[in-house]
């Protein structure tokens, strides 16, 4: 069974992606802030991770940096507000995001787009 | 209000008038306790000792040889003249050896008072004394008549005279007025503050009580919230009735208040996070579970946050069936409940003639404006608005905000109407309208515009010129250099030779100011300059 991380602070965001994923047959961790994220990153091994970037203790940016220093080859999906952080969108895929999805997203597509970057 | 402001204004003088009248009969009270300079000595004679108080005498003789030791006088070292004898505690005493000693020898004697082995004067004597009454430590009323000479009367005078100093020190502060005023303003002070930590006390706890309860709440909803969004089989949710809904929820919990309230909420959240066929079965879920009947019996309750939650609920979730409860609530006099119902009017009701907002009786705030200019830009994009009504309104901040949407929204259409309210405008609508002129290039306004030069208000006037600069005509030229002649007002001055210089740069120069018009030439030096003219 494959494992995704979730760090998302709204709960209610990160249950429903997490039910969603569990459905397709994802075994998901839940990280409510960034620090906990970065622990869950250092000892867990993950095959993706879905990341908000307006999160609290740590940014998105720096768990992006962190993720990709201690495992570069796992796919990070950022889902966050389109607009608000647009420079910081820009930075993430410099770092090497592999996906974008902006906040409304519809879950039924962030599942494909997992199922798509695990599956690659 | 100006009555209310009167009222006011006397209890503050009535008040002050009080506390003076207290202040200065305090005042009066005190000096009346005071003994005077010509009283001390008889004060002094019936007295007993007065603590730290003591006397010396002292004798200046006439004759270098008298020889006055034998009545224990000292000499001074320096004068031979001049006889001082020891401390005396009595007054009595003091009097009679001064008395003995001008009556036995040729010469001046005196009585000298020391408080505390420090020499005073009667003055000093006099004020210490003062404090001593006034302190209740010395009762010059109780005189003691120590010319007794057996300790039986000593016995007999103490039985008849009362020990008076506390006892009366007791009754005073009972008795005293504001004494009494001072204890009773601090014990409504300690009660007061008593009243509100306990106050704060309960709201704390109750706040605590329903923060906790609202995160268990929280948990508790996004189980069946995911369950009910992720159903395989969509249709399945329409079918299914409140009574098999309820069942996914702890039992009772859709009977709570709150549950309802965070349920909502949470269903709130997700609609705006969320998107496609999610949005509508949230919806599904809110009116399945009768929550939309929750959102309405706010709008019943006198608390504004309360009703203003159910408006902002009933816009989110469209719940059109509240559409005539909400009507009523537009002219409310709360301005975040007003504000709440005309923006879910706006949005939910479909009313493409915006009446409810033409019918606004308040003025409409920047805030307000900017939040219904999007719904008005989402309701444009999607319809055909009309907006008539706004320019016909009787709220001049209204007719403003029509007329500011005509910018906005690019509605070329409406310059015609535009150019026809003009003459009847308000200044603040005049200028709103030349600000449409100007970016739409609206040349057929032009006729007004030379008019209301005329204006005798000056931010009218800048605003006509600014449009002038842009729109200007030759015979705005003339115009333009004719109000420059007439105009003193350095500013006014300035953006006309601005205005007239970006017409037609050769008017300026060739225009025959005179010579002595230094602020002109400034101006002229200030617009021809190619690095100042951008400033």
């Amino acid at each position: 069974m494959k494992n995704v991380l979730i760090i998302e602070d709204d709960k209610l965001i990160s249950s429903l992606v997490q039910f969603k994923l569990k459905k397709e047959g994802y075994n998901v961790t839940m990280a409510e802030d960034g620090i906990a994220g970065i622990d869950a990153i250092n000892l867990l091994q993950t095959d993706l991770i879905i990341t908000d970037v307006m999160i609290p203790f740590k940014n998105g940016i720096e768990i992006i940096h962190h993720a990709k220093k201690v495992s570069p080859k796992v796919p990070i999906i950022v889902l966050s507000s389109l607009g608000e952080e647009e420079g910081t969108v820009m930075e993430a895929f410099n770092l090497g995001v592999s996906d974008f999805v902006p906040k409304p997203f519809n879950p039924n597509e962030l599942a494909m787009r997992v199922r798509r970057l695990i599956n690659n | 209000m100006i009555f209310e402001a009167g009222l006011r204004s006397l209890k503050k003088l009535i008040f002050t008038l009080v506390f003076l009248k207290l202040f200065f009969s305090g005042n009066l009270v005190a000096q009346d306790d005071s003994i005077t300079v010509t009283g001390l000595q008889s004060v002094l004679e019936n007295v007993d000792e007065v603590p730290g108080l003591e006397f010396i005498v002292y004798f200046k003789t006439l004759n270098d040889t008298t020889d006055l030791t034998l009545l224990n006088l000292s000499q001074h070292a320096d004068s031979v003249n001049f006889w001082f004898s020891d401390t005396i505690l009595l007054y009595n005493q003091a009097k009679e050896l001064n008395a003995g000693l001008s009556l036995l020898n040729e010469g001046s004697g005196s009585i000298n008072y020391f408080l505390f082995k420090r020499e005073v004067s009667e003055s000093g004597v006099l004020e210490y004394l003062d404090n001593l009454i006034r302190n209740e430590l010395f009762d010059p009323s109780g005189i003691v008549n120590n010319s007794f000479t057996n300790e039986g009367e000593l016995v007999l005078l103490g039985t008849k005279t009362a020990f008076r100093p506390y006892y009366k020190l007791k009754v005073k502060i009972l008795s005293d007025i504001k004494m009494l005023l001072l204890l009773a303003c601090l014990g409504m002070f300690l009660i007061a503050s008593l009243i509100m930590v306990l106050v704060m006390f309960v709201i704390k706890s109750k706040k605590r009580r329903k923060e906790v309860l609202t995160l268990r709440f929280k948990n508790l909803c996004y189980g069946p919230i995911s369950d009910l969004l992720f159903d395989d089989e969509p249709e399945r949710l329409k079918q299914l009735k409140r009574e098999e809904l309820v069942c996914l929820f702890p039992k009772g919990h859709l009977d709570i208040d709150l549950f309802k309230d965070v349920m909502i909420q949470e269903i709130i959240s997700l609609n705006k996070n969320m998107k496609g066929d999610f949005k509508a079965r949230l919806k599904l879920i809110y009116r399945k579970l009768e929550l939309d009947k929750h959102s309405i019996k706010k709008l019943s309750f006198k608390r504004w946050d309360v009703v203003t939650s159910g408006i902002v609920e009933i816009n989110e979730m469209d719940v059109i069936e509240a559409v005539p409860i909400v009507g009523k609530l537009t002219s409310h006099v709360n301005f975040y409940i007003r504000s709440n119902a005309v923006a879910t009017m706006l949005n939910i009701s479909e009313d493409m003639t915006l009446k409810v907002l033409a019918d606004q009786r308040y003025p409409l705030s920047k805030w307000q404006q900017m939040k219904y200019y999007r719904i008005i830009k989402y309701l444009n994009n999607k319809g055909n608005v009309q907006f008539d009504l706004l320019f016909e309104s009787k709220n001049e901040s209204v007719r403003v905000f029509g007329i500011k949407l005509v910018r906005y929204l690019g509605l070329v259409d409406r310059l015609s109407v535009l150019r026809q309210m003009y003459r009847t405008a308000s200044i603040n609508e005049k200028i709103e309208i030349l600000k449409c002129y100007d970016n739409f290039n609206h040349l057929e306004g032009l006729d007004d515009i030379h008019t209301d030069l005329s204006t005798s208000d000056k931010t009218l006037f800048l605003n006509v010129v600014k449009v002038l600069k842009n729109l200007g005509s030759e015979v705005s030229q003339i115009i333009l250099m004719e109000w420059f002649r007439k105009t003193k007002d350095f500013e006014c001055r300035l953006k006309i030779l601005d205005a007239v210089n970006s017409l037609n740069p050769e008017l300026v120069t060739l225009s025959n100011f005179s010579a002595n018009e230094e602020q002109v030439n400034q101006i002229i030096a200030h617009l021809k300059d190619p690095i100042l003219n951008h400033v």
